[in-house]
C-alpha cells in the first residue's frame, strides 16, 4: 500500500486510538487481544480484528516507532498458568501521529460543515 | 473443552505453524507465541462472558479466515519477496479460487437431484445447464370410470291439503 510516510491507515489509527483509550483507563501496557477487544467495543463490531490483520498492523506500527513491545516476565504467565503476553506501549511518535490524525480529521469535518452551511 | 472448540484451536495453530514454517526463528516463535496468547485470552474472555464453546470456535475460525491474506503477506515480508510478486501471487490465487469454484459447480451439477427444491446455492455461482437431456415421459392420463348414475332430485315436499 502506497502512503505518505508517517501517515496511518484506518486500522493503525484505530490501534493508536485504542492504545490511548487503554492508557487513559490506566493500562500503560496492553496485549494484542486487549487492543482487538477495545477496537471491537469502540466500533460495536461483533467480530474482532482478524489475527493476521491485527498482528501484522501491530508489527508495522512497531517498525514505524509508534509502538514499543516487550515480552512479560515469564514468571507471571507460569504462575497464572497461561501463555506469555507481548505487551505494547504507545510511544511519543504514536501520540504525535494520533494527534496529527485527529487534527486532520477535525479540519476535514470543519471543511465539510462549511461546505454544507447555507450561504 | 468441546470437540468443536478443540478443532478450531487446532486449525488456528496448524495454520500458524504452516505460514510461519521455515522462517527466521525469532519471527516464527514471536508470531506463534502471540497467536497462542490471543487464543487463550479470547477463550477465557468469551468463557467468562458465558459464550458457548461453539460460538467461541466460530469466532476463532472467522478471525483466522479474515486474516489469511495478511498472514500470507506477512510471510512474504519476512522472506523479503518483492511486493509485485506478492501482488501477482495473490491475484493468481484469487483467479485459481474462482476457477476452482466454477469447476466444482460444473462437476456437482451432474449429481444434483432433479427433484431438489428450495434455493440452490450453486445456481447462484454457475449458470446451470443440464448435462444430459433427460427425456421426461408425458404425464399419464388416468381415466377414472365414473358411475353413470342419474341425478335424482329430492322429492317435493307434500302439499298441504
Amino acid at each position: 500500500m502506497r502512503r505518505r510516510p508517517g501517515s496511518l491507515v484506518p486500522l493503525e489509527l484505530a490501534i493508536c486510538q485504542a492504545a490511548a483509550a487503554l492508557r487513559a483507563d490506566g493500562h500503560d501496557e496492553f496485549h494484542g487481544y486487549e487492543i482487538a477487544k477495545t477496537i471491537g467495543d469502540a466500533s460495536s463490531g461483533r467480530l474482532l480484528t482478524a489475527y493476521g490483520t491485527l498482528y501484522r498492523a501491530l508489527g508495522r506500527l512497531e517498525k514505524m516507532g509508534m509502538l514499543h513491545s516487550r515480552w512479560e516476565d515469564p514468571a507471571i504467565p507460569a504462575r497464572e498458568n497461561r501463555p506469555g503476553r507481548r505487551l505494547y506501549t504507545l510511544t511519543a511518535s504514536g501520540d504525535a501521529a494520533l494527534a496529527e490524525a485527529r487534527a486532520a480529521e477535525a479540519a476535514a469535518r470543519r471543511r465539510t460543515r462549511r461546505r454544507l452551511a447555507p450561504a | 473443552m468441546s470437540r468443536t472448540l478443540a478443532a478450531a484451536i487446532a486449525i488456528v495453530r496448524g495454520w500458524t505453524r504452516l505460514y510461519t514454517a521455515r522462517l527466521d526463528r525469532s519471527a516464527r516463535d514471536t508470531r506463534r507465541a502471540e497467536i497462542e496468547s490471543d487464543l487463550w485470552e479470547l477463550h477465557e474472555d468469551a468463557r467468562r462472558r458465558g459464550a458457548s464453546p461453539e460460538a467461541i470456535a466460530v469466532h476463532m475460525l472467522l478471525r483466522l479466515v479474515c486474516g489469511l491474506v495478511d498472514d500470507v503477506a506477512w510471510r512474504a515480508e519476512q522472506v523479503r519477496v518483492p511486493p509485485h510478486i506478492v501482488k501477482q501471487a495473490l491475484w493468481a490465487a484469487a483467479v485459481a479460487s474462482i476457477a476452482f469454484v466454477w469447476y466444482l459447480a460444473w462437476a456437482v451439477q451432474g449429481i444434483e437431484s432433479p427433484h431438489g427444491d428450495g434455493i440452490n446455492v450453486l445456481r447462484l455461482l454457475y449458470p446451470m445447464r443440464p448435462v444430459v437431456n433427460v427425456v421426461t415421459p408425458p404425464p399419464r392420463i388416468i381415466f377414472v370410470k365414473v358411475a353413470n348414475e342419474r341425478f335424482h332430485p329430492p322429492p317435493p315436499p307434500p302439499s298441504p291439503q
